[in-house]
């Protein structure tokens, strides 16, 4: 829209023309939508978590619906970050999106490893570390619960790349100020939160548990409101830009993040739905901005009214 | 052979029941190339819940639009049950890879339940190839043999199975029949695909299945639709629906 000033930057050279990003794993390596939009509109597209070897993924069931939320036991199924650098980005690029890419590592090694492939690639404008996978035995939520484990993996991937770095928050994590010094300390240059809320569904009839795995990580409407309040109170201590995401379903749901404190956000579920949905969530943000008058999405974030006292 | 699939909210023509619990519904909507087994996915809710849109199989395509046949199994379902003609419906497809229907060899076609709706299609595909359409239906109830009329209608030679007046089930039929030259294609419930599959592997026939797993997007990004096969994890929604039997590793 005209006269509207809707592009963040988050460090550095990495600005996004608008602050609607793709969440990681739910909207593939981008070019299954090419068909279906103009993924060049969006602010990044976040790829689906990478490691350093192709990963099998976990036994089905791997998805099961509960009232307004999706709760996934996926497991990182990819192809390996040497497959996606040769068949996949090249691609992505070539439609122009700004592509984030997403990691994952069982060990520190692999975190470091998977991050200097990537940074000698052309095409990629950030690393999201992933350290807040609720699906996988090794790595993942081990990294994203203890500050000391959550420092390391982000001191290590600092050392091995001079992209912009956003490490991605689990909503699990017991002592979140702690959490954030920790990878604040370790270099992060963002923070995006929250990734899926450990979560369980039990067939009563079998009385089994309905995913392979048990447990699983639930996401979507379901979630919002839960995702806003650390949002918010991650954004009141962080120095380093916010990222928010968590059932983002509406241009509203986005501006409450914003105002909440968020930079930017991230739609996921939405898009297994809604496939062009992120482009909607955009259109709507634009029409509030016109409507309320304000010029650049900056103004609005954090600027939460506080109740008088 | 990938198709161009889309989304886009359209009109509802007609949606009635057929038989109790069974409904056809019309959709507006003239997808530009289909092939016999794909699917659509339909938003049975303009809301949030139920969150995801639901897959079903695309039974039948003309001029005026998309005929799907569904059973109301859930709350989705009971939801798209209610829409009358004039009411809009978000759908996303044609998706996934259909049945190949071979030029050297006759078929068979082997379903049961729900599972006879992509074989309408095959049928109009196998006569307009010039082939022979040879259908064994397998149904628990009586009620559900209408949902094979149409494909009757067509001239298929049928042999129909109701499970608890008969007390037989379709592979019974299947295996009086000699089969080593053809190609077997079998959609319906995973007990009986199995058994399909590991008669023809004894026969040597060729095996295609048509295989269902719960699904969130339809097009190959989330990863929640994954079957075991021979080659690791693959996506019933973007690699299938219709899987070689061979790959899926399923032996006697
Ligand atoms: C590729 C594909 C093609 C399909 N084609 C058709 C079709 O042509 N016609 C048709 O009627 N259905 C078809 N189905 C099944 C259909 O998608 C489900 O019946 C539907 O999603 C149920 O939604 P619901 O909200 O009514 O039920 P839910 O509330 O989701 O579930 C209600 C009950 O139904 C069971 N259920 C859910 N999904 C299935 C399933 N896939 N198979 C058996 N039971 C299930 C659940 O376990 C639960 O007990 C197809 C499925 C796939 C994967
Ligand atoms: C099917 C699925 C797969 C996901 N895969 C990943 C992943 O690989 N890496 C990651 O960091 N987050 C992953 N996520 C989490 C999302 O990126 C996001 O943090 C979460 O779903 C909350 O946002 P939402 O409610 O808008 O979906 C996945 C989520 C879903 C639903
Ligand atoms: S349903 Fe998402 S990958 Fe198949």
């Amino acid at each position: 829209m005209e006269g509207l000033n809707t592009t963040v930057q988050i460090a550095g050279g990495f600005v996004l023309k608008n602050p609607v990003m793709v969440a990681s794993g739910t909207f593939g390596y981008g070019l299954e939508f090419a068909g279906l939009m103009d993924i060049s509109l969006l602010g990044a597209v976040v790829v689906k978590g990478l490691s350093l070897r192709p990963r099998e993924g976990n036994p089905p069931p791997r998805i099961i619906e509960t009232p307004a939320g999706l709760i996934n036991a996926i497991g990182l199924q990819n192809i390996g970050v040497e497959r996606f650098l040769k068949d996949k980005l090249p691609e992505i690029k070539r439609l122009g999106a700004t592509v984030v890419a997403n990691i994952f590592g069982e060990s520190i090694d692999e975190y470091s490893e998977v991050a200097r492939l990537l940074s000698g690639a052309e095409g990629v404008s950030a690393i999201e570390i992933n350290i807040s996978c609720p699906n996988v035995k090794k790595g993942g939520l081990r990294f994203g619960q203890d500050p000391a484990s959550a420092r390391e993996v982000v001191e290590a991937v600092r050392k091995s790349t001079e992209l912009p770095i956003i490490t991605k928050l689990s909503p699990d994590a017991p002592d979140l100020k702690a959490m954030v010094e920790a990878v604040e300390s370790a270099g992060t240059d963002a923070i995006s939160l929250i990734n899926t809320i450990p979560a369980m569904a039990i067939d009563v009839e079998r009385r089994r548990p309905v995913l392979s795995t048990m447990t699983g990580g639930l996401s979507g409407p379901a979630i919002k409101p839960i995702a806003l309040r650390l949002v918010w109170q991650v954004a009141g201590f962080a120095k380093v830009p916010v990222i928010g995401m968590g059932g983002i379903m509406t241009g509203r749901d986005a501006l409450e993040f914003i105002i909440a404190g968020a930079c930017a956000i991230q739609v996921g579920t939405l898009n297994l739905v809604e496939p062009d949905g992120a482009l909607r969530v955009i259109r709507e943000m634009e029409a509030y901005m016109h409507k309320k008058g304000i010029r650049s999405i900056g103004e609005l974030t954090g600027s939460l009214v506080l109740p008088e006292r | 052979m990938t198709t161009i699939s889309i989304t886009e909210t359209v009109e509802v023509i007609s949606n009635i029941a057929i038989s109790p619990g069974y409904h056809r519904i019309t959709l507006g909507w003239t997808p530009l190339e289909v092939r016999p087994g794909q699917f659509v996915m339909l938003k049975t809710s303009p809301t949030m819940d139920p969150l995801l849109r639901r897959p079903f199989a695309i039974y039948n395509i003309h001029d005026d639009g998309t005929e799907i046949l569904y059973r109301v199994v859930g709350r989705g379902t009971a939801l798209l049950s209610r829409l009358k003609r004039g009411d809009r419906l978000d759908v996303l497809g044609p998706l996934g890879k259909g049945f190949e229907l071979p030029e050297d060899r006759e078929t068979i076609m082997v379903a049961g339940g729900m599972g006879i709706v992509p074989f309408y299609m095959v049928a109009k595909e196998l006569l307009k190839m010039g082939k022979t359409t040879q259908l064994i239906y397998g149904v628990r109830r009586e009620e559900e043999l209408i949902l094979a009329d149409d494909i009757i209608g067509l001239g298929t030679e049928a042999h129909l199975v109701v499970e608890e007046r008969d007390n037989m089930l379709p592979t019974d039929i299947l295996e009086e029949m000699t089969i080593g030259d053809r190609r077997v294609l079998a959609c319906g419930p995973g007990g009986m695909l199995k058994k399909v599959a590991s008669l023809c592997e004894a026969r040597g026939a060729e095996c295609m299945v048509s295989v269902e797993t719960s699904m969130a997007c339809g097009m190959g990004v989330c990863m929640g639709c994954a079957v075991k096969t021979t080659d690791g994890y693959r996506m019933v929604c973007a690699d299938g629906p219709v899987f070689d039997a061979k790959e899926l590793g399923w032996k006697g």
